[in-house]
């Protein structure tokens, strides 16, 4: 069966460079990787299934568990979701916060990527500076909402709470020096000829290819096809904002580090005219079904008292009825579906969850190529377990 | 030309260099964690805490029992009787912390606001029972997060 000469080595799943506990099976020859086969399933934790037996308000906090380091952009597409089962539409300040908080989760998740990226391949430095500014990410949505991993910080109907001046005063000092940051990174890598090495070249998958596999994301872009959800189906307030969609031209590891980058730095132009835009008003819907009265009027008005022991003790109960919603995460299309019965938990969800369909790519971007580049792909596609196996 | 000179002096890499360089200058954003502390804002979210009324003295807790319902985890656990007057009373309440998520939607939930969330997180322990917070021990330190919040207030 086994030529002479053919290996098969574990990588994972533990290992450093596959990002979490991800199984390769590698079958080398000598340094030439002949196939890989991904073994995914070792951080199932049955979060569709969870969800099934809880109600809707109860599960947001499990979205966070999916992608960890980018927990606001999950909220974001599982909300909308159950929003758009009940066909609620949030106030306009809710969503430019909602935009803001996608975004900052956006960053942080390719600053994560960029570091890790960088280490994997030698370059050390990236990954102090890369957490360096990821900490003031975390410090913010600390601020907000309390937490900085798993945010929780929307609400169906709405973001968790508004955001204070001293929030916007931190935001604005951030997007105001993180330009001259990515310009560090970008001088650190782009033109450096050792990150070139290892970066061009490898790994090179074409449109076709991509949209075969189902990518999405900066792994879909990196390829040239220009394909993002905040353009093709806007949602929260991407309408309103102008901001280009990168895309790259060969499609190889170094088009996708290109594509990030500049991701980051549009993510930036983003928040920035969010906050510029930011319209006043309330920041929850006024809906009997989804929102709670105020905790001042529980006093005095027994009604308030009545409906919101309801909406707590019944939950909220949506019509009959299936629905597929999706955002723009930071790896790709992130996009939940829900069956409903009508009742207050739902029937069957649904995560697409976009990790899942860009690790299939990697047998056929592997095969063929050096063993040592097999970190570079791995951290090229971004994925994160998290959200694999969900 | 100018591309044949990057080559040969390694432009890109010295300028990289420069980037590492500049750090000496640049005064470490490290904190040396365990012998200084963070300050975490008003609205982070550790250990749960029961407060008091500011006024009376009394448990604000009503035992209405919507936090035990939210609970995603279901950590809350709540036992309450009747007492004198036909008031309820509250006879245990516990939080198991180490499968509480930290959501927060218990605390968003509370009509009474009786249940809050401070600022602790160092709550590592020895034993696993240990992490099961009873009413007692949240009062206890609801009524040091008042103290510090009255103190704060007065630094002000
Ligand atoms: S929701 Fe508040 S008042 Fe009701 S039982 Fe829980 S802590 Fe007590
Ligand atoms: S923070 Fe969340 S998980 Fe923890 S007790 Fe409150 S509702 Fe339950």
């Amino acid at each position: 069966m086994f030529q002479q000469n053919e290996m098969t080595i574990e990588m994972g799943p533990q290992h450093p460079s596959t990002h979490g506990v991800l199984r390769l099976t590698l079958r080398i020859r000598g340094e030439t990787v002949i196939n890989v086969d991904p073994t995914v399933g070792y951080l199932h934790r049955g979060i569709e299934k969870i969800a099934e037996n809880l109600m809707y308000t109860q599960f947001q906090p499990y979205t966070d568990r999916l992608d960890y380091i980018s927990a606001p952009a999950n909220n974001l597409a599982y909300v909308q979701t159950v929003e758009k089962l009940l066909g609620v539409d949030v106030t306009p300040r809710a969503k430019f916060i909602r935009v803001i908080l996608a975004e900052l989760a956006r960053i942080s998740s390719h600053l994560v990527w960029l570091a890790t990226h960088g280490l994997d391949l030698g370059a050390m430095s990236m990954f102090l500076y890369c957490f360096r500014e990821r900490e003031l990410i975390m410090d913010l949505l600390e601020l907000y909402c309390g937490s900085r991993l798993t945010t929780t910080c929307m609400e169906i109907g709405g973001v968790r709470g508004d955001i204070s001046q001293e929030f916007i005063d931190k935001l604005n000092d951030f997007i105001k020096m993180f330009p001259d940051k990515i310009q560090d990174y970008e001088t650190l890598l782009t033109k450096n000829r050792i990150w070139l090495k290892r970066t061009k070249g490898i790994g090179i998958v074409s449109a076709e290819q991509a949209i075969n596999f189902g990518l999405t994301g900066p792994t879909l872009r990196g390829s040239g096809v220009k394909y993002d959800v905040r353009k093709a189906q806007p949602y929260a307030a991407y309408d309103q904002i102008d901001f280009e969609v990168p895309i790259g031209t060969v499609g190889d590891v170094y088009d996708r580090y290109l594509v990030r980058m500049e991701e980051m730095r549009q993510s930036t132009k983003i928040i920035r005219q969010a906050l510029e835009k930011l319209p006043e008003g309330s920041v929850r819907v006024q809906d009997s079904r989804i929102t709670r009265p105020d905790k001042a009027l529980l006093a005095t008005s027994m009604e308030a008292l009545i409906q919101y022991c309801y909406l707590i003790m019944e939950g909220i109960i949506p019509p009959k009825g299936e629905v597929y919603s999706s955002v723009e995460g930071s790896k790709g299309e992130l996009g939940f579906y829900i069956y409903s019965d009508g009742t207050s938990k739902p029937y069957r969800l649904k995560i697409r969850t976009p990790s899942f369909y860009n690790v299939g790519i990697l047998p056929s971007m592997a095969k063929g190529a050096f063993l040592a580049d097999m970190t570079a792909f791995i951290a090229s596609i971004d994925i994160v377990l998290g959200e694999i196996d969900r | 030309m100018g591309n044949f000179l990057e080559k040969i002096f390694l432009l890109e890499l010295f300028k990289g260099m420069g980037v590492v360089f500049k750090h000496v200058f640049i005064k470490p954003v490290t904190r040396m964690y365990p012998f200084e502390k963070p300050v975490l804002p008003n609205s982070s979210r550790g250990l749960h805490t029961l407060m008091r009324d500011a006024d009376t003295g009394n448990e604000r807790c009503v035992g209405c029992s919507l936090c035990v319902k939210i609970c995603p985890s279901g950590v809350i656990h709540m036992v309450t009787s009747k007492g004198e007057m036909n008031q309820k009373r509250i006879d245990e309440y516990e939080i198991d912390i180490s499968r509480c998520a930290f959501c927060g939607l218990c605390v968003d939930i509370c009509p009474k606001s009786a249940i809050v969330m401070s600022d602790r997180f160092e709550l590592a322990v020895y034993d696993r029972k240990n992490l099961s917070y009873n009413k007692n021990l949240l009062l206890k330190i609801g009524e040091v997060k008042q103290k510090e919040s009255k103190e704060k207030g007065k630094d002000k």
